[in-house]
């Protein structure tokens, strides 16, 4: 009798030890994994915070379509129910749309809040779609102080998030909100500084430290945008400065008409779009024919790499 | 081991035989099939629903059949069945053993039903198919009645008759939500070891993220060590108590 | 082999014995040695205490005090319940098992060979002449069914020892002369009997060996015809000895003619009677025979617990 007790109370204190360091271990694994875990309430459901997130958010949807207008009245109860719903499933990307959206009048702040608090959830890190309604209501909700700045780095955000292949309005967003955090408002042309900029920082160019650019295909939109500022303001000594010297930086080795900056192809001796004459390029040095490829096609001479 | 599994086999034999069980099964299968009417309601999150609402009521069937246990045990003391059969060759330990493995049998062998229908419900609707996140989800429900139908022995054996069931159901409800303990001074010795964390087995989530086959195995492991502690005390008070 | 099937050492039960409740002593010390190849009857009033050492033998409940063996070991040694067979007082099973998946049950759990478990199901219900129930459900079964499958459920392992709690309630007539054969098989196979009934009649007829408990206590124990005190004689007188007849018949208490002319006279204990009886039998050898009449084990039983009532109100 006291051998089998003995052995029974071995058994369970092992068991306690192997049991408790085994669940630590387990409880660190799965919160590396489900890393919104840490943002989920603290009320005991009995694990079915999901489901009753699901409920809630029917319900939410039921009262608000009572609902003629959110507004200073009923605030509160959306954003009380918005906030259940999220603190059960901090995972719940369309509550967190759809509620931003939804308050986003009458609380633009609250809504900024709560897409910010998805943001920091690693499980929606590959979700572009909540940076970017963060941004665009700091920059279209805020009234007379819209918040460019913040704007800018959550569009940032949603880019870095949109895989390589930003959306165009995305990036757009980006560069507008840059141009008004820094206050520029003639368009083409603080879209030229705005680009300019960002080439600048992605090359560490007295920017401290080097910062991959965000802005895809940033190279053909400086050009885009440098003959567009050209086109639109060919007078202004701001514009030919910046295009200047942008050219001078960027697109020398680019074939590109120094007056409008359209792209020349080999062989053009004039710009086809203002007849400026170009420095031909592209051409067989001995009889001038359009090159192909190392051998001239016309006349065989070997033009070298 | 053949003394255990002839009890865990009648015990799987009563809760399988009941027509009720079934019947539970068909509207299980109802609701979840139901969940595709909810696309207006839900503003087209119906597939997570459905998802949802599998995973609960998967979990719902394993604990009602661990309170089924609850129910089981004292009644088996009660009637004199149990005495019947502690007086072959059956320590008392083996008997408690075969009955947690009988729960534990019925209630994955429920689960693994819901969970097949599931499936099949869910590509009818969505024309998907399995899915390795959700069927490690699924899994993990089921493997959960392996701490849970240990938990339910031991209570049956430590509470009067009556209250065993509503306690063994509330402390299943807690028992999610042991993990708070960690943020305190001396609680957190008892995590895991004699405290059990049922949220272990909890992945519920539609932006499912795979547990992975070798969580899964672990956890397992760790409800089977868990339920070594809970067979052992109840054996241990158990072994002392009266059989009437 | 064990000297006593059954052996008991100041064996002590006291209900409640937890502080906070109210103490109900069930037995006290009780010795108890039953030897191998009996059939022993365990015998006393309502609440005597015979079910608790029924289950203090199949180590079902604790003792208090004391110790028990059972065919030498210890009763809460496990592998000695593969060697019993025992029914319990009013047996309740699985309502929603069949009979022979019980029975299959309990041949797993008395670790039968695979190879021979259906074989002896259907022997046993043969027996207990349930055969053609074996696939009906428990739950629908009578009393007396119940108690059949019982008796089963005992002896499916060839027990060596049977202990049954009350096995003759439940049962009709033909049940209890069904149960009543049984243990007599049981017994030629070399299975001892230990059993319990209030049904004096029946232990009277197939036990060697009884016990009376009253109060928790044993009042007495031993061979039954030992026990059982001679309270006069019986004298068949043969036909043509009307002499003796009537030397006799006074002193009768009680007569009866036999069908052949003869006569059955009762007497009471009385030396002058078997006097006249040894001088006539010394003269005519053939003429009388003599039976001693003992009491009944009813009569021994109430006079048993009468003396030991009365010793505790001293």
């Amino acid at each position: 009798m006291k051998k089998s007790l003995f052995t029974h109370l071995l058994v369970m204190a092992l068991a306690i030890f192997v049991g408790w360091k085994l669940a630590i271990s387990l409880h660190n694994l799965q919160g590396d994994t489900l890393k919104s875990k840490k943002m989920l309430s603290n009320a005991p459901m009995g694990g079915f915070q999901k489901f009753v997130s699901d409920i809630e958010w029917m319900q939410f949807i039921n009262y608000l379509g009572g609902l003629k207008t959110i507004d200073d009245q009923n605030k509160d109860e959306v954003i009380k129910r918005l906030q259940k719903i999220l603190d059960y499933d901090p995972n719940f990307s369309k509550a967190y749309h759809m509620g931003a959206l939804t308050i986003s009048n009458a609380s633009p702040q609250k809504a900024v809040e709560l897409l910010t608090r998805a943001c920091e959830n690693e499980q929606l890190k590959d979700n572009w779609r909540i940076p970017f309604l963060a941004g665009f209501i700091q920059m279209h909700y805020y009234g007379d102080k819209p918040d460019y700045a913040g704007a800018q780095s959550f569009f940032r955000k949603a880019i870095e998030r949109s895989g390589g292949k930003p959306e165009d309005y995305v990036v757009n967003c980006y560069l507008r909100a840059q141009a008004r955090a820094d206050n520029i408002t003639n368009s083409k042309l603080g879209m030229l500084k705005v680009l300019y900029k960002e080439w600048k920082r992605s090359n560490g160019e007295g920017m401290g430290m080097t910062e991959q650019s965000v802005v895809p295909n940033l190279m053909e939109r400086l050009i885009a945008a440098a003959r567009e500022a050209k086109v639109s303001a060919p007078n202004d000594q701001e514009v030919i400065s910046l295009v200047n010297e942008v050219s001078s930086k960027l697109l020398v080795d680019k074939h590109l008409c120094p007056k409008c900056l359209a792209p020349l192809a080999p062989g053009d001796k004039y710009c086809s779009t203002c007849g400026t004459k170009v420095q031909v390029y592209g051409t067989c040095s001995k009889c001038q024919a359009v090159l192909k490829g190392r051998y001239c096609s016309v006349c065989g001479f070997d033009n070298g790499n | 081991m053949n003394e255990v599994m002839a009890i865990a086999g009648s015990t799987w034999r009563r809760i399988l035989r009941m027509k009720v069980v079934y019947f539970l099964l068909l509207c299980v299968f109802v609701l979840i099939s139901s969940a595709i009417n909810y696309d207006v309601l839900s503003l087209q999150e119906n597939k997570p629903l459905m998802i949802d609402v599998s995973l609960v009521l998967n979990t719902l069937a394993v604990v009602l059949v661990v309170i089924a246990m609850t129910f089981e045990i004292p009644r088996e003391l009660r009637e004199g069945v149990a005495a019947t059969l502690l007086t072959k060759p059956l320590g008392r330990t083996q008997y408690l053993v075969g009955k947690c493995i009988g729960s534990i049998i019925t209630a994955v062998v429920i689960s693994v039903l819901i969970t097949i229908g599931f499936f099949v419900i869910f590509w009818l609707s969505f024309g998907e198919s399995v899915v390795q996140s959700l069927l490690e989800a699924h899994l993990l429900v089921a493997a959960s009645a392996i701490p849970m139908s240990a938990i339910a022995v031991l209570f049956s054996v430590l509470l009067p008759e009556m209250i065993t069931p509503i306690l063994t159901a509330i402390a299943l409800w807690f028992a999610f939500s042991t993990s708070r303990i960690l943020d305190s001074g001396v609680g957190k010795y008892f995590y895991g070891g004699v405290l059990p964390d049922l949220d272990l087995f909890n992945f519920k989530s539609f932006s499912m993220v795979s547990a992975g086959w070798p969580y899964f195995a672990l956890v397992v492991i760790w409800g089977i060590v868990f339920s070594v502690f809970a067979l052992s005390l109840a054996s241990l008070i158990f072994r002392f108590k009266d059989i009437k | 082999m064990e000297e006593y099937v059954i052996k008991t050492e100041n064996l002590t039960k006291i209900y409640g014995h937890l502080f906070w409740k109210k103490k109900t002593p069930s037995l006290d010390n009780l010795n108890l040695e039953i030897p191998q190849g009996t059939i022993f009857g365990f015998l006393g009033p309502n609440g005597a205490g015979k079910t608790t050492t029924i289950r203090l033998l199949m180590d079902l409940i604790k003792p208090t005090g004391g110790a028990a063996w059972v065919l030498g070991r210890p009763t809460d040694d496990v592998r000695v319940k593969q060697r019993i067979g025992y029914l319990p007082d009013g047996p309740a099973f699985s309502p929603y098992l069949k009979a022979n998946e019980f029975l299959m049950i309990c041949a797993k759990l008395l670790k039968i060979p695979s190879r021979d478990r259906k074989k002896r199901i259907a022997e046993v219900l043969e027996i207990v002449k349930m055969s053609e129930h074996a696939n009906s459900k428990l739950g629908g079964f009578s009393r007396g069914m119940t108690q059949r499958i019982g008796i089963a459920q005992a002896i499916l392992n060839k027990p060596e020892l049977l202990i049954l709690d009350e096995p003759l309630i439940g049962l009709d007539p033909q049940g209890r002369l069904d149960l009543m054969n049984i243990i007599e098989m049981q017994k030629e196979a070399g299975t001892n009997v230990f059993f319990c009934s209030h049904i004096l009649s029946d232990v009277e007829r197939i036990c060697d060996r009884v016990g009376i408990l009253c109060r928790g206590h044993l009042l007495c124990c031993g061979i039954l015809s030992d026990m059982l005190s001679e309270t006069g004689f019986r004298a068949v007188i043969h036909p043509g000895h009307d002499v003796l007849m009537q030397q006799l018949m006074a002193d009768a208490t009680g007569s009866t003619r036999l069908p052949d002319g003869g006569w059955d006279l009762a007497f009471a204990s009385s030396e002058k009677v078997k006097g006249i009886i040894s001088s006539y039998l010394e003269k005519n050898p053939e003429s009388i025979a003599c039976f001693p009449i003992r009491e009944s084990l009813e009569d021994y039983f109430f006079r048993m617990v009468a003396q030991a009532g009365h010793q505790e109100q001293q």
